[in-house]
């Protein structure tokens, strides 16, 4: 490996941060205990009893200002009693300062108290957990199975999962379709209800209607992929949703646990299969953080380039969906003219249209041909008149803004709650973006500006966007003017990766928000485990916040201003 | 009228020889514009000039097939417009990987669209499981569950692929081939 460039400025945030977050630690005095590292990055992590979890949590909350929870998941001990660890960690908005907290569960049975009636945003993901490795939070809401059938049995992400080598036998897939895999309460008592069901019924008897429960998926025109919504309409006005999710899940973060590091980055790129770079990004950063390798300066810049580019077409889609759910069919025929022209690159550079494999600890695997940066450098050039003409269709249109105007407002103190990150939060003003925040690759050395809304209705996510295609144009020109010229990969990388024992937990900003990645080795080839954390989990579990009085035909455009993408959200 | 008359004659004229020339055997009468056929032969010739898919997308492949319908390679004009609903559906592109969850809902999707239909593997993950192909909760191909007349490799196709893979089923239809839902029926009912 090549001696570290003293003018190269450490493309990794986290040094500063990851220090002030032990002092924090330490400060809460006896509501933790041993204070120690995740890894090699450094980042604090405080061990909790099970009791003083909640204190600790809300403590850092309320008095030190960390409100927003980043990550929330387990890792598995592989130990006789079946213990594992859970990991939360927590971020302060006004310096980035992040900590973790552990909480080890010893033995079976698991039993952990829930953050979830103090944190909505703990909701989905204690669910998940209970999901893929079992354990039952205590004063949970609705601990229900969040992403596999209610007739799954056993929870796949413990160690002690095995899995059939051919996956699933045909005669379970022809059994599968029998029937919906729903036992309801009466079925088993062990599965909840959803809450508002038993709603259903009686309406306003003023205006004569009645409380019906509508499905919304998981196939629909609209195609926001396989979501599935449950909402409760009274009469036209929507008083309650549910999402439900898990019609993608694709066992990722399991199948990554039986490959080598290396061939994990295939499916990083199909996690979040409308911005690939990103999943792969966060996963190549958390990695190169074990490894305790840098990339070269030019890499860094090819990344941000790469990212750049992934958020515009990222947006395309979104913006083509926006104009879908209103009515509008011209901007998806617009939209998707410009999105093929950077697909072009995307394909001279790494081969791929959508799935790249393109990021190396180390570096990016092939430099960019001089031909293809002088096209897009064209292309870029003139890309704002694209973006006027998107704002042509959609922004002074009337019918658009009646549909979207006031309506789906999310407030500052429910972007906090559910965690919500990313262009919905922006849209309602809560200034947050971490290529500014907590800068990675070489986002410390272009000047980022962060577009914001102010309404935090559907109107302002769809403005916040579209800025940020012209913001994120600007920024892809930068990159490409300012790029260094070097190596595109640090070259004496071991050909295959052993990285030390240890976790890193690293984040990007992807087009839906935080996306984070947690990787933990445990010495070997192979992963011992892999978390992505998916911003459009949390913000899609924010929607009912923003259904709750909508009218019936608002359903689709509200949900799609969250901009889901379920490849990632199930993974 | 008169006018008009002969204009439509003329048209029609036309149109008779032009969908004549398809096939051996239509008969195109020069005069009246009559175009004289077995009732089989016309409505091959109108499956394989026109197919309805249904937008069914669960995964990564939908993104692709979205793009399909976009200006560079705009399968309208080969009579491909994407449907909404399964009712108004011939064909069912399964673009991206089932999950056990999602399987009871697709064969319901595919109950409900009309004969003849037809069905789409597209993409590794529809085919055979594809890079999930191991996982606990994937179904590992979709022709486990329906029968698919067209597998289309890739992971994802490139659009360009994907509109073969429908000319070649509607090539088929025109033929007058069987579909493979049509094709199972009749194999389990032991006529094949
Ligand atoms: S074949 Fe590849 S691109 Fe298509 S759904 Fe499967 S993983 Fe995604």
């Amino acid at each position: 490996m090549a001696a570290p460039d003293p003018a190269h400025t450490q493309s990794s945030p986290s040094a500063t941060a990851y220090k002030a977050g032990s002092g924090i630690l330490t400060a809460l005095g006896n509501l933790v205990g041993e204070v120690d590292t995740l890894g090699p990055g450094g980042m604090y992590c405080a061990q909790v009893a099970p009791e003083a979890l909640l204190g600790a949590a809300t403590t850092l909350r309320d008095s030190y200002g960390f409100r927003h929870l980043s990550l929330l998941t387990a890792i598995d001990h592989a130990d006789a009693q079946g213990g594992l660890d859970l990991l939360y960690s927590f971020v302060r908005k006004t310096d980035g300062v992040e900590v973790a907290l552990r909480l080890t569960l010893a033995k079976d049975p698991l039993v952990a108290p829930s953050m979830a009636p103090a944190w909505p945003a703990a909701n989905p993901l204690e669910r998940e957990v209970f999901d893929l490795f079992g354990v039952r939070f205590e004063n949970h809401p609705f601990l229900r199975r969040l992403v596999l059938r209610d007739d799954f049995k056993g929870h796949p992400l413990r160690k002690g999962f095995e899995m059939s080598p051919d996956g699933v036998p045909a005669a379970a897939s022809q059994a599968a379709i029998s029937d919906h895999g729903l036992v309801g309460p009466a079925g088993n008592d062990d599965v909840p209800g959803f809450p508002f069901m038993a709603e259903a019924g009686g309406g306003d008897p003023l205006m004569h209607s009645e409380r019906i429960v509508l499905n919304v998926g998981p196939q629909h025109p609209s195609t926001h992929g396989v979501l599935h919504l449950y909402v409760l309409l009274d009469g036209e006005k929507v008083i309650g949703a549910q999402p439900t999710q898990g019609y993608l899940h694709r066992c990722i973060e399991k199948l990554a646990e039986s490959r080598t590091y290396k061939a994990v980055i295939p499916l990083m790129d199909r996690c979040d299969y409308v911005s690939s770079f990103h999943t792969e990004l966060a996963y190549v950063l958390a990695l190169e953080e074990l490894l305790g390798v840098e990339s070269t300066p030019k890499a860094d810049f090819i990344r941000v380039l790469m990212s750049e580019l992934v958020r515009i077409t990222s947006h395309h889609t979104w913006y083509t969906a926006a104009g879908l759910d209103t009515g509008a069919l011209t901007p998806f025929l617009y939209a998707f003219i410009d999105r093929e022209l950077i697909l072009d690159f995307f394909e001279e550079v790494t081969g791929g249209r959508m799935m790249f494999n393109y990021f190396r600890p180390g570096g990016v695997k092939d430099d960019i041909p001089p031909e293809s940066a002088e096209k897009l450098r064209k292309m870029l050039a003139k890309f704002g008149e694209s973006v006027d003409g998107y704002e042509d269709m959609l922004t002074g249109n009337e019918v658009f803004r009646v549909r979207t105007r006031g309506i789906g407002m999310l407030s500052c103190e429910e972007i906090e709650a559910y965690s919500v990150t990313g262009p919905m939060a922006r849209g309602s003003g809560y200034d947050i973006d971490l290529r500014r925040d907590a800068p990675y690759a070489a986002y410390g050395r272009i000047p980022v500006n962060v577009c914001l809304g102010t309404a935090g209705d559907t109107f302002d996510r769809y403005r916040v966007r579209v800025s940020e295609m012209r913001e994120s144009a600007r920024i892809a020109l930068a990159a490409l003017d300012g790029m260094p010229e070097g190596p595109h990969i640090a070259d004496g990388l071991p050909k295959s990766i052993k990285p030390p024992a240890g976790a890193a937990y690293r984040k990007v900003e992807s087009p839906r928000g935080e996306l984070g990645v947690l990787v933990m080795s445990d010495g070997t080839a192979k992963p011992w485990r892999v978390k992505v954390r998916s911003p459009a989990l949390s913000n899609l579990h924010a929607a009912p916040c923003m259904l709750n009085d909508c009218q019936m035909g608002d359903i689709i455009p509200v949900v799609g201003s969250v901009d889901v993408v379920m490849g990632e959200i199930d993974r | 009228m008169g006018l008009s008359d002969s204009a439509d004659t003329r048209l029609s004229q036309e149109g008779a020889a032009t969908v004549a020339a398809d096939d051996p055997a239509m008969a195109a009468d020069d005069r009246s514009g009559v175009l004289v056929a077995p009732l089989q032969t016309i409505m091959n010739w109108a499956r394989g000039h026109s197919m309805w898919p249904m937008t069914f997308g669960t995964a990564c492949c939908a993104i692709e097939m979205m793009t399909v319908g976009s200006p560079r390679y705009d399968t309208d004009r080969f009579g491909i417009f994407f449907r909404n609903s399964p009712r108004q559906a011939d064909c069912m592109i399964v673009a991206g990987t089932i999950s056990l969850k999602m399987a009871p809902r697709m064969k319901l999707l595919y109950e409900q669209m009309a004969e003849p239909k037809y069905v789409i593997a597209m993409g590794a993950c529809a085919i055979s499981g594809g890079p999930f192909m191991h996982g606990y909760n994937v179904v590992n191909g979709v022709d486990q569950i329906m029968p698919v007349d067209i597998y289309i490799p890739g992971c994802p196709p490139r659009p360009e692929a994907l509109i073969n893979g429908l000319l070649t089923l509607m090539k088929r239809n025109a033929a007058g081939e069987l579909s493979a839902a049509q094709r199972y029926r009749l194999e389990t009912e032991g006529h094949l």
